[in-house]
C-alpha cells in the first residue's frame, strides 16, 4: 500500500512523477465507486487534469494522497448523481433510518481468512450502490464519518447505518456463496 | 449499562462514537466478556476487509496498463476520436434532418454509393466507379503500400500467435532464436512469393501497357495503366485494371478485368470475368462471359460457347450464346441463345431476328415490359413471372417465425458474447458525446473496411487478410446490434450486476426493443443503420480496449 505518510511534494516538481506514484491507487478508488474498470479509466484522468488545474488549493501540509482522493471522492460522486440514479442510490426510506437490528448474520472473521481478496471485491462489486459508496470510502478511503456525510450530503446517523448494514449485506452475500461452494 | 448492540459496537470499531458513549462503551467492555468478545471479532473483520479492498488486484489487466501510463495531453488517439466524433456527428446530423423517403445515405461520398443496399443499379455502377478509380488513379502506389502493408500484417500475425502460444513455455534466448528463425523464413516465402509465375505490370496513370502484335507474354499478365491494350498472346490469365482495356490479340487462359471501358474482340480461351462501365464484346470465348456493367453489348460477331451473364443497366445480345443467357437489369436480346433465358428486372425485349433454344423465363414486376416481337423463335416454354401480391409481411406467420428465430439466435449469441468477453456486458455510453463518437467510428468502420479489403484483395498476397476483413466486417455488422441490445437492456434494468439471470433478462429485453424500433414504419430502417453504426463502433472501441489491456499487462 502506498504509505499516507509521504512527505509533501511541492507541485512544482514533475507532475509525471506524482502521476505515476498515484495513478493505480486514484484508479481503484475510482473503480471501487464506480463499479467500472472503463468509467475509472475516464474518472481518474480526469481527476489528475482537475488536480493539475486546481494546484493552488493544495495544501502542503496534507498529503498529496488525500488530496488527490478528495478530487476523486467528489468527481465520482458527482458522476454517480448524474447517472441519474441519485434518488435510488441516497434516497432511503424510513425503514432504512431506524438503527439497524443487532440480529444479522455475525463477523465473518474465519470465512474472511479462508476467503481470497477477489471473493470479497466480487461481493463488494455487487452490492447496491448506496452501500457500496460509504463502505469504499471508509475503509478504503479511510475518511471519517463526518467526512462520509458531508461528501454524500447526508446526515452522520445515516452513514453509520448504511456502514453497518454494508456490512451485513456483505456477510449475507459472502455465506451465501460459501453454502453454494459447498453444495457443489 | 445494558450490552452493547452490534451497530454500536461497529461503529466503535470504527473509532467514530462521540465522546460520551466512548467512554461508556470502554467502561462496559471492561466488565463484559461477551461484549470484549464481539467487539474483537468485529475489529478483526473491518481488519480483513481494509486489507481486502486495498491490496492491488493482480488479476485486472487494466492495472498494469495504467500502472506505466504517463499523463495524457492530447495523444494522437484523441486527435483520431476527435475526427470519428466530428465525421459521427455531422452524418448523423445530416441522417436525422433527411426524411426518411429519401433517405439514401446522404453522407456517403458518391465513389461509395454501392453501398446504399436500396439501390442495385447505383451499387453496381459506383463498384465499377471505384474500381476503376483505383486503378485509374496512382494505383501502382495502393498496390505497393498495400502488398507491403499485408506481408508486414502476416509476419506480425504469425509471429504474434507464435510468440502467445510459447511464450510461457521458453526463456527469452529461445524465443529470440525462434523468432530469428521464423523471420528468415517468412523473408524467403514472401521474396519467393512476388516472383510467382506471373508477369506484373505497373505504369504510370497517364501511361498504356502495351502488347504488340506478334508478342507473347509466357506468363498471366497483371496490368495496370491508363490504358491496357492486347494485340499479341497471353499465354496466362490476363488480369488488368485501367480505364479502358482493349484486347484484339489472343488470351489462352482467363480474363479477370475493371475498367471504365472494355473491348474485347480478340479470342479467350477461358472465362471473362469483366466490371465496368461497359463492356464491348465481339471475339471468341471459348467458356462463360459475366459482365458487371451499366451496359454489356455482345456484339453482332460474337461467340461465347459457354454461358453469358449481365449484372446490370442494360444488356444487349446481337452475337451467339450457346448456352444460356441470364440477365439482370434490362436486356434486349437480337441475336442466338443455344438454350434457356433467364431474366429478372424491368423490361426486356426480344426482336424478330432472336432465336432462343429453350425456356424463355422472366421474372418481371408486370406483363407488360416483356416485348416478345412476332418472327422471334423460342423453342421452349414461355414464361411470364409476376411477383405475387401477398399479404403484407406482417400478416404472414413465417414473418414472425423468422423474427423470432433471428432473435432467439441472437439472443444466444449475446449470451456468449457475454460470457466469453466480459468487457462487452459493460460496453456503455456515458454521454452524447460518446454515442456520436461510436457512431463515427462505426461509420468509418462501415465505409473503410470493404475499401481497405478490395485494395488488399487485388494484391493476390493479401487476399486471405481480405476475406478475414471481409468476413470481420459482416460480423461486426451483425454483432453490433446485439451490443446495443446489451446495452439498453442493462442500462433500463439499472443493473450492474454480473448475474447470469439479470444478464439474461437485460439482453432479452433489448433484443426485444430493437426489434420494435426496427420495425416501426418510415423511421424503422433509418434507426436500423444507426443502430448498426452506434453498435459497430462501440464493438470496435471495446474490441481495441481490450486489445490494449491485454498489451499492457503483457509487460
Amino acid at each position: 500500500m502506498i504509505a499516507q505518510a509521504e512527505a509533501p511534494i511541492p507541485m512544482e516538481q514533475d507532475f509525471a512523477a506524482i502521476y505515476q506514484e498515484q495513478h493505480g491507487r486514484i484508479f481503484r478508488l475510482c473503480r471501487y465507486l464506480l463499479n467500472s474498470a472503463d468509467a475509472a479509466e475516464d474518472a481518474a484522468h480526469e481527476v489528475f487534469l482537475r488536480a493539475q488545474k486546481r494546484e493552488s488549493t493544495y495544501d502542503p501540509s496534507l498529503p498529496i494522497s488525500s488530496w488527490l482522493s478528495g478530487i476523486a471522492t467528489n468527481h465520482c460522486i458527482d458522476l454517480l448523481r448524474r447517472r441519474g440514479t441519485e434518488r435510488r442510490v441516497f434516497h432511503l426510506d424510513s425503514a432504512e433510518m431506524a438503527e439497524p437490528p443487532s440480529r444479522g448474520p455475525s463477523p465473518l472473521t474465519e470465512m474472511l481468512v479462508s476467503e481470497r481478496g477477489n471473493g470479497v471485491r466480487g461481493a463488494l462489486s455487487r452490492l447496491a450502490e448506496k452501500y457500496r459508496v460509504p463502505l469504499v470510502l471508509v475503509y478504503y478511503n479511510e475518511m471519517t464519518y463526518d467526512e462520509i456525510a458531508s461528501a454524500l450530503g447526508l446526515n452522520r446517523n445515516l452513514v453509520a447505518t448504511l456502514i453497518f448494514r454494508a456490512k451485513q449485506q456483505l456477510r449475507l452475500m459472502l455465506q451465501k456463496e460459501k453454502h453454494r461452494g459447498m453444495s457443489h | 449499562m445494558e450490552c452493547l448492540t452490534e451497530f454500536t459496537c461497529s461503529v466503535f470499531i470504527d473509532g467514530e462514537l462521540p465522546e460520551q458513549e466512548l467512554r461508556e462503551v470502554e467502561e462496559h467492555l471492561a466488565a463484559c466478556p461477551d461484549c470484549r468478545q464481539m467487539a474483537a471479532g468485529l475489529r478483526e473483520e473491518s481488519r480483513l476487509l481494509v486489507h481486502y479492498i486495498q491490496e492491488i488486484d493482480l488479476t485486472e489487466p487494466a492495472q498494469a496498463m495504467t500502472a506505466v501510463a504517463a499523463p495524457r495531453q492530447a495523444r494522437p488517439a484523441d486527435v483520431a476520436k476527435f475526427g470519428a466524433l466530428l465525421v459521427g456527428g455531422s452524418a448523423l446530423i445530416k441522417l436525422a434532418t433527411s426524411s426518411p423517403e429519401n433517405f439514401v445515405l446522404p453522407s456517403i461520398p458518391v465513389n461509395l454509393d454501392w453501398l446504399d443496399p436500396s439501390n442495385l443499379t447505383g451499387r453496381l455502377n459506383l463498384l465499377i466507379g471505384t474500381i476503376v478509380f483505383v486503378a485509374g488513379e496512382g494505383v501502382s502506389r495502393m498496390l505497393n503500400a498495400a502488398s507491403d502493408l499485408s506481408v508486414l500484417a502476416m509476419y506480425v500475425l504469425i509471429i504474434a500467435g507464435v510468440v502467445t502460444m510459447v511464450r510461457r513455455s521458453i526463456g527469452k534466448g529461445a524465443m529470440a532464436a525462434l523468432i530469428g528463425a521464423l523471420g528468415a523464413i517468412l523473408l524467403m516465402v514472401a521474396g519467393s512469393s512476388s516472383s510467382y509465375a506471373m508477369d506484373v505490370r505497373h505504369v504510370g496513370e497517364h501511361e498504356v501497357v502495351t502488347i504488340p502484335a506478334g508478342q507473347t507474354v509466357d506468363d498471366s499478365l497483371f496490368a495496370t495503366g491508363d490504358a491496357v491494350i492486347v494485340d499479341g498472346t497471353i499465354n496466362g490469365d490476363l488480369i488488368a485494371f485501367a480505364r479502358q482495356v482493349t484486347v484484339h490479340g489472343t488470351v489462352k487462359g482467363n480474363i479477370i478485368t475493371g475498367a471504365q471501358n472494355i473491348d474485347i474482340d480478340g479470342v479467350v480461351e477461358g472465362s471473362i470475368i469483366a466490371a465496368a462501365q461497359s463492356i464491348q464484346f465481339n471475339g471468341q470465348v471459348a467458356r462463360n462471359v459475366v459482365g458487371i456493367s451499366q451496359s454489356v453489348t455482345i456484339g453482332k460477331d460474337a461467340n461465347v460457347a459457354g454461358d453469358a451473364a449481365a449484372f446490370g443497366n442494360e444488356a444487349h445480345i446481337n452475337g451467339t450464346v450457346a448456352r444460356s443467357f441470364y440477365g439482370f437489369g434490362l436486356a434486349d436480346i437480337a441475336g442466338h441463345v443455344g438454350r434457356n433465358v433467364v431474366f429478372r428486372g424491368a423490361t426486356i425485349s426480344v426482336y424478330p431476328s432472336a432465336r432462343i433454344g429453350g425456356d424463355f423465363t422472366a421474372y418481371v414486376p408486370d406483363q407488360k415490359v416483356v416485348h416478345v416481337e412476332p418472327g422471334a423463335t423460342i423453342s421452349g416454354k414461355q414464361t411470364v413471372e409476376l411477383p405475387k401480391p401477398g399479404p403484407s409481411r406482417y400478416a404472414t406467420l413465417k414473418y414472425y417465425f423468422a423474427e423470432l428465430l433471428y432473435v432467439a439466435a441472437a439472443f444466444v449469441t449475446g449470451m456468449i458474447l457475454m460470457l466469453v468477453f466480459p468487457g462487452l456486458r459493460r460496453v456503455g455510453f456515458s454521454d452524447v458525446i460518446s454515442v456520436l463518437k461510436s457512431g463515427g467510428i462505426g461509420f468509418l468502420i462501415l465505409v473503410a473496411t470493404p475499401i481497405a479489403a478490395c485494395i488488399v484483395a487485388i494484391t493476390l498476397i493479401g487476399l486471405p487478410i481480405a476475406i478475414v476483413g471481409f468476413v470481420a466486417w459482416m460480423l461486426g455488422i451483425y454483432l453490433a446490434k446485439i451490443i446495443i441490445a446489451i446495452f439498453v437492456g442493462r442500462t433500463l434494468l439499472a443493473s450492474q450486476t454480473d448475474r447470469m439471470t439479470s444478464m439474461a433478462l437485460g439482453l432479452l429485453v433489448g433484443l426485444a426493443l430493437i426489434f420494435i424500433v426496427i420495425n416501426l414504419p418510415f423511421v424503422g430502417g433509418l434507426m436500423h443503420f444507426i443502430l448498426v453504426l452506434i453498435g459497430l463502433g462501440a464493438l470496435a472501441t471495446s474490441v481495441f480496449k481490450s486489445f490494449q489491456a491485454s498489451r499492457g499487462f503483457g509487460k
